[in-house]
């Protein structure tokens, strides 16, 4: 039987009555609390038994002390003196024990332990969930910045949309924490003036609630990355899930090595906070380099080769392609360059496909070569207003950027040739027609360029292959 | 109102201060409160931690010796005027109480 077991406990750092409550039920099961890291608290068998525990908190101390200041050890000397032994520490967090049947509190006045846990907050929980908060809105707003620029991509983007919600929870967490305390303290304040220490009303289901979100999230991104066909988006999930995994494990391995090492407080967190950045930006670096190298060549798709022109290396990919120039017409060509990116989320996919001839092809200008962007609208919700956006991204009536009589415009079509139920094709401002095309089908919504003018035939060929 | 720090006296504050009158160290203060109170009055380690480096912070007492991590202190004269005057406060509390309930009972 194992003589140390670790839990994931999420209480509020200030919830010091639900802490102790939690400690000596599991006293009672027979186990000890005997340590709390990021990764856990960690506990000791012992002999059940009934012990009081007492949450006090201690300003001065820092989580980069090697070990307890000389001040804070007379402290801990005038707990033992009234029974109360040391459990262990965490920051400004210290947890005793007593065995004594009715043991004198350590805090017997509200108004200081009020203002003392204010002072602890103040050091270190109210300034980590300060910095998380500005983090979350400084992420939601690069967010709300795409979504301006490119909603579709955005929504489309499994690791994108996975980053958002986390940051959102977080942001959630970290304001009803940071309220919760702030009401509370307030109220405690007053309830301290009449001698009465307001207990704690916590939002440990909260925290269990957002944390369950975030796993179930991470679950639906690697779940959603072992199944996607794209293996650079694959290789990039691996690597940033290495990134965070590895960063966390260094930046803390330095902070406890430091302290193993009895290394001063300040020498500590100036280390730490120095390598963390240090670390984040390096390991960032290498995995940019390692994606781009990756999508530059170095990781090529099945059956993709390269080419040199004009000194640069060309990459021709062989993709499967849902509609091809050949599927349209005879075309007595074979280096044609096929290349389809896909990019998928529960809600949006996208996908956009190029068949194009190869750079160093003769007569390349007289080479067919056909585009076209396949938006597929899983959340039916989000069908008008994806079309919407593809429309507007073509059809200029309404930008005010560009000056009367030099919009291009969307102009119905007969959908019919196409098989589908809506069908545009765009003019220029002089009134002569482009082989662009907008086509709505039921769940997908199409942009498609040819280089020619695609006829009856072509337009059902397309329909058929496409929806 | 919140209480104006040191404007008047908890029990707690009251007692710790009349310990010192003689030099003390803190964990004798932990022993002497309920002795001298019956059990009456406790006060908790943490409670005293505070106390004895906000009195000395405030000059109402003062570090008289260091042995290791056993540090003592004394009463300063701030310190005794602050205890006069609560006991002050209380005397005339008692003495009002004493004038409206021997005024009933005659």
């Amino acid at each position: 039987m194992k003589d140390t077991k670790r839990r994931l406990e999420m209480f509020s750092f200030y919830d010091h009555t639900a802490i102790q409550a939690h400690l000596e039920k599991m006293a009672r099961q027979g186990w000890m609390i005997d340590s709390i890291s990021n990764f856990g608290w960690r506990y000791r068998k012992i002999a059940p038994k009934e012990l009081h525990f007492a949450v006090s908190y201690y300003p001065k101390a820092s989580e980069f002390d090697p070990e307890p200041a000389e001040d804070q050890k007379t402290f801990i000397d005038f707990c033992a003196h009234t029974g109360w032994q040391l459990a262990c520490t965490s920051a400004q967090m210290q947890i005793f024990y007593n065995d004594r049947e009715n043991p004198v509190p350590i805090e017997t006045d509200p108004a200081l332990e009020v203002s003392t846990i204010h002072a602890a907050a103040k050091k270190n929980f109210l300034p980590a969930y300060a910095v998380l908060t500005a983090l979350g809105l400084f992420q939601i707003f690069l967010m709300t910045g795409s979504i301006l620029n490119d909603p579709i991509g955005l929504l489309s983007s499994t690791s994108t949309l996975v980053s958002a919600s986390c940051w959102i929870i977080l942001l959630v967490l970290c304001m009803v924490e940071t309220t919760g305390y702030f009401r509370w303290h307030h109220k405690a304040k007053q309830a301290a003036e009449h001698g009465e220490f307001l207990a704690v009303r916590g939002h440990t289901w909260l925290t269990w609630l957002c944390l369950g979100l975030v796993i179930l999230t991470f679950i639906g991104w690697i779940l959603s990355t072992v199944f996607s066909e794209n293996r650079l988006t694959q290789l990039v999930t691996l690597l940033v899930l290495l990134y965070m995994a590895l960063l966390i494990a260094l930046v803390n391995g330095v902070k406890r090595l430091m302290k193993k090492w009895k290394f001063a407080r300040n020498v500590n967190r100036t280390v730490t906070f120095v390598s963390s950045f240090l670390l984040a930006f390096l390991m960032m670096a290498g995995v940019v380099w390692l994606s781009l190298q990756a999508y530059s060549g170095g990781f090529l798709e099945p059956g993709a080769e390269t080419y040199e022109y004009m000194g640069q290396t060309q990459i021709l990919y062989q993709d499967e392609l849902p509609l091809t120039i050949e599927d349209l017409a005879d075309v007595d060509f074979d280096g044609y360059t096929r290349e389809r990116n896909v990019s998928e989320s529960p809600l949006l996919a996208e996908m956009t496909v190029y068949q194009r001839p190869r750079l160093d092809s003769d007569s390349y200008d007289r080479i067919p070569s056909l585009s076209y962007y396949i938006v597929i609208v899983k959340a039916g919700f989000l069908y008008d207003w994806c079309r919407q956006t593809m429309f507007d991204k073509g059809d200029q009536t309404n930008n005010s950027r560009v000056p009367e009589g030099y919009k291009n415009v969307y102009e119905p079509q007969d959908p019919a040739p196409w098989g589908a139920r809506e069908a545009y094709r765009l003019i220029g401002p002089d009134g002569s027609p482009y082989n662009r095309y907008l086509l709505c089908y039921d769940s997908r919504i199409i942009e498609i360029w040819f280089d020619w003018e695609p006829t009856p035939a072509q337009m059902a060929v397309t329909g058929e292959k496409l929806s | 109102m919140p209480r104006v720090k040191f404007q008047t006296l908890t029990e707690q504050m009251f007692y710790t201060l009349l310990c010192l009158k003689d030099e003390c160290c803190g964990m004798d203060i932990l022993d002497r409160i309920p002795a001298m109170t019956d059990q009456r009055v406790t006060i908790g380690s943490g409670t005293l931690y505070t106390l004895l480096e906000q009195f000395a912070e405030s000059g109402m007492i003062r570090e008289t010796k260091v042995e290791g991590r056993r540090r003592s202190y004394i009463l300063t004269a701030r310190g005794k005027e602050m205890l006069d005057r609560e006991y002050r406060r209380i005397s005339a509390q008692a003495s009002d109480y004493r004038k409206i309930f021997r005024e009933v009972e005659s």
